[in-house]
C-alpha cells in the first residue's frame, strides 16, 4: 500500500496562475463541500492531504477574507481527517502576524505565501519576519516559486532563506521549471533550511537528478490540486526510485517536517 | 524645456514595501511633503508634475483603504492644483469587480486616470478583472499609466499590448519603459503598432541611446519625462533628464519630450505634433 502525504492540495488551481482568480465567497463555498476524500486515488494507495489555499481570491474586504478562507479550510481538513494551510497577506503588517497566531490556535500546519500574487518580493526582510513568526507558532511556511518570476524567483527564495536561518520553508512550485532543478540539484539543493515540493514536476529527469544529486531527504509529495495528483504520482513511480527513497519523497519527509503525530501519520 | 516648463508625468505621493532597498517616507505629513516636493521640483526646473499614490501599500481593510490612498492623494493634490496638476489614483487588481464603483469615484473626484505597478498588486496588466477595469475606464475618458518595469511577469510590455489593442481610444503611459534594452524594444513595437501608447523615459538605464532609438521610430510626440520621486526623497539627478541632455536632441523635439506631450496627453494645452 502506497502512502501519500499530499503537502499541496489546492482545490482552487485550475491549471493556469494567470487567469485563475475566485471571489472569496465562492472559495468559501468550494471548501464547504469538498468531499471527505478530495482525490480519486490509484488503486493501491492512501493519501493524507494538507488542503492549501488558493492564490488569487478576491481581498477587497482585507483581512477579512483571509480570515473567510483560513477558516473554510481548516473546517474542511477537519472533516475529512487532513491538514490545512493558511493564507495571510505579507503587507497587512500586525493583522497579518495576529492572523498567523489566529489560525495557528485553530490548528492550521502551515502558512502558504506568493510573493507574486501578493505583491512583493519575497526576499524582502518583511517575508522573513512572518516565516519566522509562522514557525515560532509551530507554522511551516510554504514559499512559492514561479519560474522566472521576478517577485519569487528561486535566487530570491534562496536569498529569504538565508534571512531565516534554520527556519525550514517549503519552496512550492519551483520544480515546474527545468532550469530551477538543474540549479537545485547542482548546488546540493541551496540553503540547508529548505525543502521543495514536487507541485508541477512534470519529467522523470528532473527527479531522478535530484535524488541523484542527494536531494531526496528534501523533496515533498505535492499534487497542486486532486486534478493533478495521478500524474505526479505516475511520474514518480517511472522513476524506479530507490524504496527508502520513494517513501521519503511520498510521505516520511513531510511527516517529519510538520512533526506529525503517530495517529496523524498516513 | 517646454514653454510651460518641464512636466512631470512620474512622481508618487507615499512609500514603498515589500521592495528591497525601497525609498519614500508616507509619514511626514501633507504640507512637508509638500514643501520637499516642490523644493525638488525647483532644482530641476520642472514646473508641473502628475501625482500616483505608491502601489505597493498595506490594504488589510480592502477596498477601505484603497478608497483612503485615492482620498489622501486628492487631499494632497488640492494644497498645489497649479502645480500638482494631474491626479491618478490606483484600485487593486486582487480587490475583483468591487474596484469598478472606485473607478467611477475617482473620476467624480476630478482625477486624470488610474495607475498601477502590477507586480506589487498581485495581477497580472492583462487580467480579465483589468479588462473590466479599463472599459469603465474607457468609457469614463480616464488616462491609465501603467509600470512596465523590465522582467517584471505581471506588467510584460506584451500584456500592455492587449489592453492597448482591446481600448484604442484609452490613453496608455508605459512607465519604467527604458529599464532594459530589451524592455525598451518590446515597448517600442507596440507603440509604434498602438497609436494610444506613450513612452515615459522614467529610470532609464540607457542613457541617450535610449531616448534616441525611439524617436527614430516613434518620434518624439511619443515619449513624455518622468522622475520616479517619491515622498521626501531628494535625488540628487535624475536619470531620464540626463538622457534627454546626452541625447542632444533639437529644441523642438526636447520641448516635446519634457512637456508638450505631457501637457497635451493630460489635456492642459492645445500642444503640436512634433518630428
Amino acid at each position: 500500500m502506497n502512502q501519500v502525504f499530499d503537502i499541496n492540495c489546492n482545490h482552487f488551481a485550475r491549471g493556469n496562475d494567470y487567469v485563475d482568480f475566485i471571489e472569496t465567497s465562492h472559495a468559501v463555498r468550494l471548501a464547504e463541500s469538498l468531499p471527505a476524500s478530495p482525490a480519486e486515488l490509484p488503486d493501491g494507495c492512501e493519501a493524507t492531504f494538507q488542503l492549501t489555499p488558493p492564490l488569487y481570491a478576491s481581498l477587497a474586504e482585507g483581512i477579512a477574507d483571509n480570515r473567510s478562507i483560513n477558516d473554510a479550510l481548516i473546517a474542511a481538513a477537519g472533516r475529512m481527517g487532513g491538514f490545512a494551510a493558511g493564507v495571510v497577506e505579507p503587507k497587512y503588517g500586525e493583522a497579518a502576524m495576529i492572523e498567523i497566531e489566529r489560525i495557528a490556535g485553530l490548528g492550521a500546519k502551515a502558512v502558504v505565501w506568493s510573493a507574486r500574487a501578493q505583491g512583493v518580493f519575497v526576499n524582502d526582510q518583511l517575508i522573513a519576519d512572518l516565516c519566522q513568526h509562522a514557525s515560532a507558532h509551530g507554522l511551516v511556511p510554504m514559499i512559492h516559486s514561479a519560474p522566472f518570476s521576478i517577485n519569487e524567483s528561486l535566487e530570491r527564495v534562496w536569498s529569504l532563506a538565508r534571512k531565516c536561518g534554520s527556519t525550514p520553508l517549503v519552496v512550492v512550485g519551483a520544480l515546474a521549471s527545468w532550469e530551477n532543478a538543474q540549479a537545485i540539484a547542482d548546488n546540493g539543493g541551496g540553503p540547508d533550511n529548505l525543502f521543495y515540493d514536487l507541485t508541477g514536476l512534470s519529467s522523470t529527469w528532473d527527479l531522478t537528478g535530484l535524488v541523484r544529486a542527494g536531494c531526496s531527504d528534501r523533496l515533498l509529495f505535492a499534487s497542486g490540486g486532486p486534478r493533478f495528483l495521478a500524474s505526479i504520482l505516475g511520474t514518480i513511480e517511472e522513476c524506479g526510485l530507490d524504496p527508502s527513497d520513494r517513501q521519503a519523497i511520498l510521505s516520511g519527509n513531510a511527516a517529519a517536517l510538520l512533526n506529525l503525530s503517530q495517529g496523524e501519520q498516513p | 524645456m517646454s514653454s510651460a516648463g518641464i512636466i512631470d508625468i512620474h512622481q508618487h505621493y507615499g512609500a514603498l514595501i515589500g521592495v528591497p532597498g525601497s525609498s519614500g517616507d508616507a509619514g511626514a505629513g501633507l504640507e512637508r511633503d509638500r514643501d520637499s516636493r516642490l523644493e525638488g521640483m525647483e532644482h530641476f526646473g520642472v514646473a508641473k508634475t502628475a501625482l500616483m499614490p505608491g502601489h505597493s501599500y498595506s490594504a488589510p481593510r480592502g477596498l477601505t483603504d484603497i478608497r483612503a490612498i485615492n482620498d489622501g492623494l486628492h487631499e494632497y493634490g488640492k494644497l498645489e492644483p497649479e502645480r500638482f496638476a494631474a491626479l491618478f489614483g490606483t484600485v487593486d487588481p486582487r480587490h475583483g469587480k468591487a474596484s469598478i464603483g472606485e473607478v467611477e469615484r475617482v473620476a467624480d473626484l476630478g482625477f486624470a486616470g488610474l495607475s498601477w505597478h502590477h507586480r506589487m498588486q498581485g495581477l497580472p496588466m492583462d487580467h480579465p478583472v483589468m479588462f473590466e477595469i479599463v472599459a469603465r475606464m474607457d468609457a469614463l475618458g480616464l488616462i491609465a499609466l501603467v509600470h512596465c518595469y523590465a522582467n517584471g511577469d505581471f506588467e510584460a510590455p506584451w500584456r500592455l499590448r492587449r489592453l492597448a489593442e482591446r481600448f484604442p481610444g484609452t490613453t496608455f503611459v508605459a512607465l519604467d519603459a527604458m529599464t532594459s534594452p530589451g524592455n525598451c524594444e518590446q515597448l517600442i513595437a507596440i507603440a509604434e503598432a498602438n497609436p494610444n501608447v506613450f513612452i515615459d523615459l522614467t529610470s532609464t538605464l540607457l542613457g541617450g541611446r535610449g531616448v534616441l532609438m525611439a524617436l527614430e521610430r516613434l518620434g518624439a510626440g511619443r515619449l513624455v519625462y518622468g522622475s520616479n520621486s517619491y515622498s521626501m526623497t531628494q535625488p540628487s539627478s535624475i536619470a531620464a533628464l540626463d538622457a534627454v541632455d546626452e541625447a542632444g536632441l533639437g529644441e523642438a523635439d526636447r520641448q516635446a519630450i519634457l512637456g508638450g506631450n505631457a501637457a497635451r496627453i493630460l489635456g492642459m494645452t492645445e500642444g503640436k505634433e512634433t518630428s
